[in-house]
């Protein structure tokens, strides 16, 4: 467990992401990401981290700063130090007292699940060309 | 809250495995009923909060996948897959099942895995056994393991103060060699003889 917790993905305050990001399992973000993100698992949006794009996870937590719309099949935490600018859509959300948040907010159980569909996945990632 | 005592080891179970589950990940359960089942959704958050207090290192795991342009001035690991450009990282090293599609600029650049495109370094370029790389290196400092595959041109730029002569050469080099790529290019459309024949065979 120790070990998979220490291989487990994470981008650290210094990196900076242009582009698109797909990921079958957890990750963990402090540094600058552009473009899109979809994650088959948890995102950790951290403190120090400064997020441009649309994030699609089945569930996201939020530390640091997001412009752009989140999308969580399970759940979203907006904690205390968050900055979420845009909309969010999931079955169950939490915010944490002092997040700054703008935006719509759409708890809908029936918020569309296509997004989420393996299918689909499989599909945003072959185009991607990954193996 | 209950919650909150859920053992964290539990995920483990529900957690997609890992790389080669993008056609598995097509079949099983569907997202939906995922949603609907609260038991694996507490101890998933359970686990990221614990661990996301931590300092670590920048990995991109196994299950990553990204495209686009990627600059990092720390260190870095990849064992997913990189298409684009790396740029500006310290210590970077694709691991045993790490790709990456593209140049890599770095000051330490460490390859285990498989990397098609130029990797530059400033300090040292390693190859280890099982890496598998097609392009161009450049750097003062080359290891080179055996059992690598390597296909490519080996620059190890000579150090500016010992050769200032071939320095001083370079740049008029390059600039008289401009020219004689270029032009040939753009003279041979309009003036290929082919050309105005199919013209004139379309009208």
């Amino acid at each position: 467990m120790s070990i998979q917790e220490e291989r487990a993905s994470a981008l650290g305050p210094l990196l900076r992401l242009k582009g698109d990001l797909v990921s079958d399992e957890d990750l963990l973000i402090q540094g600058q990401l552009e473009g899109t993100l979809n994650c088959a698992g948890c995102v950790t949006i951290g403190s120090t981290a400064v997020l441009t794009c649309n994030v699609t996870a089945q569930s996201i937590i939020v530390d640091g700063k997001v412009q752009g719309d989140l999308r969580a099949e399970r759940l979203v935490t907006l904690r205390s130090t968050a900055e979420v600018r845009g909309d969010v859509q999931t079955p169950r959300l939490e915010i944490f007292e002092g997040t700054a948040f703008r935006g719509n907010i759409d708890t809908s159980t029936e918020a569309k699940q296509a997004e989420f569909d393996p299918e689909v996945r499989a599909r945003f990632k072959r185009a991607l060309g990954a193996p | 809250m209950g919650w909150f005592s859920e053992d964290p080891k539990r995920p483990d179970a529900s957690k997609p495995a890992a790389p080669s589950s993008s056609h598995d990940a097509a079949v099983p359960v569907k997202s939906s009923q995922r949603a609907l089942d609260p038991r694996s959704i507490e101890p998933k958050t359970m686990q990221v909060r614990s661990s996301g207090a931590l300092p670590r290192p920048s990995v991109l795991g196994r299950g990553v996948h990204f495209r686009g342009e990627l600059e990092a001035q720390e260190n870095l690991t990849i064992d997913g897959t990189v298409r684009g450009t790396i740029v500006q990282s310290q210590r970077l090293l694709v691991g045993r099942d790490g790709t990456v599609i593209g140049n890599i600029t770095a000051r330490t650049i460490v390859i285990e895995g498989r990397v098609k495109g130029d990797l530059r370094a400033s300090e040292s370029i390693h190859l280890n056994a099982s890496a598998q790389v097609e392009g161009d290196l450049h750097t003062p400092s080359l290891q080179l393991s055996e059992g690598a595959r390597y296909q490519g041109t080996i620059d190890m730029q000579p150090k500016p103060l010992l050769l200032p002569a071939l320095e001083a050469r370079l740049p008029s080099a390059s600039a008289s060699a401009q020219p004689l790529l270029t032009q040939p290019a753009d003279k041979a459309l309009p003036e290929a003889p082919g050309s105005a024949v199919r013209e004139s065979v379309r009208h």
